[in-house]
Formats: C-alpha cells, structure tokens, sequence
C-alpha cells in the first residue's frame, strides 16, 4: 500500500466500512499471532503511536525502530537490505521515510506487504484514508461539498492527495494560502482536466469560510523557509478563531492533520464543528481496517 | 539532389535522424571515443516526407542497449542498420520504449533512486511528442529538454 492511487473507490468504500464498524464495535483479537514491522527512518510519533495502537487493538504486536542511530543503518546498511531483514521478522511493515520513493523501493525488497507511512514530501496514504473517513462520517455525500483548503498548500504533502482524492469523488476545492505556499499548477491542472473541478483560490480565509462545508488547515513548516525573517512573514497569516468560526456555517467541519501551531486558536477547540482530535482517532480505526484488509483476516 | 556515400564493411547505420540531430546523437555515442571513421550527413532530404533527416555511417561500432535507449530520446522514429561483411544483416527501428530502465537519473535529489545508489532508475513514458517520462520511485516528471541535456551530458 504506497499510494492512495493503489485503491479503488469500491475498495476505499470498504476500508471505510470496516473502520466505522470497529469504532462502533471494537475489535476481536483478530490479528492475534501476527506482527506489524515498524520502520520509522524519520521521528513521526504520532503516525507510529496510531499505527502501534490500530495493531494492538486487533491482538497483535509490533517490533520495530524509529530511531536509525540504534540501527545498522547507522552502520551504512542500505534501505533494501534493511527492510529485508525486517521483514523477515514480521507479516506486514510500515515504512515512513525521508526520501521519496522509499516505500515503493522497500515494496519491492520486502516479502511482505508493505504500508507507506510517508515517503519525503510524496504521500501519505493513510493520512489521506482518515481525512476522507472523517468527511464521510460526518457529511452524507462528498459530492458538490465545498472544501476550502488552507495553509501550506505547496508543500504540505497530505494536501494534494487529499484535493485529488475529494476531487474524485465530486467535491469542489477552494484554495486559501499566502502566494509563496500556492498549490502547485501541476496540482490544480490535474484537478481540472482530470477530475472536471473548478479549483478557486483566494486570499481571504474570512471571505472563504463563509460558504465553506468543510475547512482543512495545515501547519506551514518552518524548515521551507530560507530564512527566519521569510518564516515570520507567513507564519501568522491563517488564524481560525472564534471570529473566524462565526462567519461559518453550522455544519462546517473544522480539520487538521495535527500536530497544529498557531493557525487554529485553541479556544475554538469546544466548537462542535472542530473536528480534529476526533479525525486523529479515526486514524487508528481506519489503520486498523487497513491492517486487517492486507493481512486478510478480513476480506 | 542524391549523395552518395561508400558503403562499409562492418558496423552501424543510423538513418532518418530527424534533421539536425545527428551530432547530438554522435554526442551521445560518444565521438571522442570512436576510433574508426565516421561519416555524418546532415539535412539530406528525406524521401518519404520530403522533411530533412541526417545520417550517420561507424565502422566497426555497434551499438549498445543503452545507447539504444539513449538515441530513443533525441532520434526517435530514426533506424538502425548493422552492417556485417557489406551486407544489413539486422534493422531496428529506434521508438520511445513504454519504460526508460537505468537510462536517465531523476532531477529529484530526495528520489530514492538517487539516494539509494544499487537501484536502477525507472520512468515510465507518459507521452511521446514531446517527451515527458515519470519517474516510478518519486513520481517526478521530467520532460523533453532536461531529458535532451542529461543523455548528451
Ligand atoms: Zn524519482
């Protein structure tokens, strides 16, 4: 599982329907006497705590590194013999990875199947999975939903799976970021001639918000910026706060991939439409699903 | 106007250059290297489209699968003659294959492929003319003129 590509609608539609039927139900030790191999090349607790959870919680276990200065790779060992050997100890491996293409690469090294944890700046499948699970499970239809995007749109590597993959299923995307940070036109071309999607940008997030269905931020990342000064300049410039919240409409949802910095203000935390620690959970339910889907436990 | 040109003994032909492509793609063989003589003709017309193509005839040189590949991004549509004892024994077209293998590195520096030195860069073709080819690791496109400038380095 490398990319969000690798699924088709139908078989997303059951990813989906697995992971509302765990979080309803909890799970039986079904993945009891199997265990996930963890690989994290690059610190990303979050993702690994969700993943290490989603296993525990279907009675398996997990082994593991997210720490490379304990590994032989330390040691120079290359990506493709590492991940070899680890999958040697285990039935199914999760790879996060600073460069892109790594999972691919790992996939074809592995003699089990492999899941992409995030590769660079290329994808983050999962991440994608919970966002369209979280949308779906809160709204009836994707279909003609308005989905303003806003924050680092360039970089910001779940975004763009995430515009394609709403795109796909009918929604409009709305674009709100400072003009350094704009989605990139190999992006909004493909939206357009691909899936038919007007994308519409603007620059005014209290202007966009107003007719909104549902309002994605993302972090901008000090580490894209050259210098400090060029940092500061942006790194303020979407605020959602109770002001902003009011110009929304009562259904909006209010999503973030997490961690978050400055750009949701932590008193609209009790606004029911602020979503995002829910979307967090339903990350381990649609890890879950997705883990007992690969290993077949389920079908 | 016709030009005629003696023929070789042994080694390669390479017809129906597109035009003004021939010393890119003796660049490419690399010319410097080549020992025996080679002739170049260059903007002859051609006969079946009534467009210009170039010509190259080397003696006693054939060409490799890569060099093949390598052709396929600045010739393509050109053929190629081998030439054993006067006479052609063998003629392959040179066509932009589906996947370039181990031909072109990825302009991505984050690519796995570049960082993991033991794998062979893959890219799949996406569209012909112009040529524009994906990478299969990072996904990166990378199109016709950055093509051009890494196979005649
Ligand atoms: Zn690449």
């Amino acid at each position: 599982m490398i990319s969000i590509s690798d699924f088709s609608s139908k078989e997303c539609d059951r990813i989906f329907e697995l992971a509302s039927e765990y979080k309803q139900n909890g799970a039986e030790n079904e993945c009891s006497g199997k265990i996930l191999g963890s690989a994290f090349f690059e610190p990303s607790t979050r993702t690994m705590l969700s993943f290490h959870s989603a296993m525990q919680r279907l009675g398996g276990n997990v082994l593991g590194f997210s720490d490379t200065s304990t590994t032989s790779v330390k040691k120079g060992e290359c990506l493709a013999d590492t991940m070899r050997t680890l999958a040697a100890y285990c039935d199914l491996m999760v790879i996060r990875h600073p460069n892109e293409g790594s999972a691919k690469l790992s996939s074809e090294f592995a003699s089990v199947p492999v899941i992409n944890a995030g590769d660079g700046g290329r994808e983050h499948p999962t991440q994608t999975l919970l966002d369209l699970f979280t949308i779906k499970e809160n709204k009836d239809s994707v279909k003609g939903l308005n989905v303003v995007l806003c924050g680092d749109l360039k970089y910001g590597r779940t975004v763009h799976s995430l515009a394609m993959a709403l795109a796909g299923m009918g929604a409009d995307i709305t674009c709100v970021s400072p003009p350094e940070l704009k989605m990139p036109e190999s992006v909004t071309t493909c939206l357009e001639r691909k899936h038919k999607v007007s994308v519409v940008e603007e620059n005014e997030l209290s202007s966009a918000v107003k007719d909104a269905d549902v309002l994605y931020m993302t972090r901008i990342q000090k580490e894209r910026f050259g210098s400090p000064e060029e940092y500061a300049k942006v790194k303020d410039c979407y605020v959602v706060n109770k002001e902003i919240m009011s110009k929304a409409n009562e259904n909006m949802l209010l999503m973030h991939p997490l961690p978050r910095v400055n750009e949701i203000s932590l008193d609209v935390d009790s606004d029911k439409r602020a979503i995002f620690f829910e979307q967090a959970l339903n990350g381990v339910f649609v890890r879950m699903a997705l883990i007992s889907l690969i290993l077949g436990v389920r079908d | 106007m016709s030009l005629k040109v003696d023929v070789i003994g042994n080694g390669t032909v390479i017809d129906h250059i597109p035009g003004g492509r021939g010393l890119l793609c003796l660049k490419v063989l690399g010319i410097e290297s080549i020992d025996s003589p080679v002739i170049l003709l260059s903007n002859v017309s051609s006969n079946n489209k009534g467009g210009k193509k170039d010509l190259i005839k080397i003696e006693d040189r054939f060409l490799t699968p890569k060099e093949h590949n390598k052709l396929a991004i600045i010739a393509p549509g050109a053929t190629v003659n081998i030439i054993n004892d006067t006479h052609v024994t063998d003629k392959r077209l040179i066509s932009v294959p589906e996947k370039f293998v181990d031909v072109i590195c990825c302009t991505n520096p984050n690519c796995v492929s570049n960082t993991e030195s033991y794998i062979s860069s893959s890219f799949a073709v996406e569209r012909k003319e112009p040529l524009e080819v994906r990478c299969s690791y990072c996904d990166r496109v990378v199109g016709a003129k950055q093509l051009l400038r890494q196979v005649i380095g």
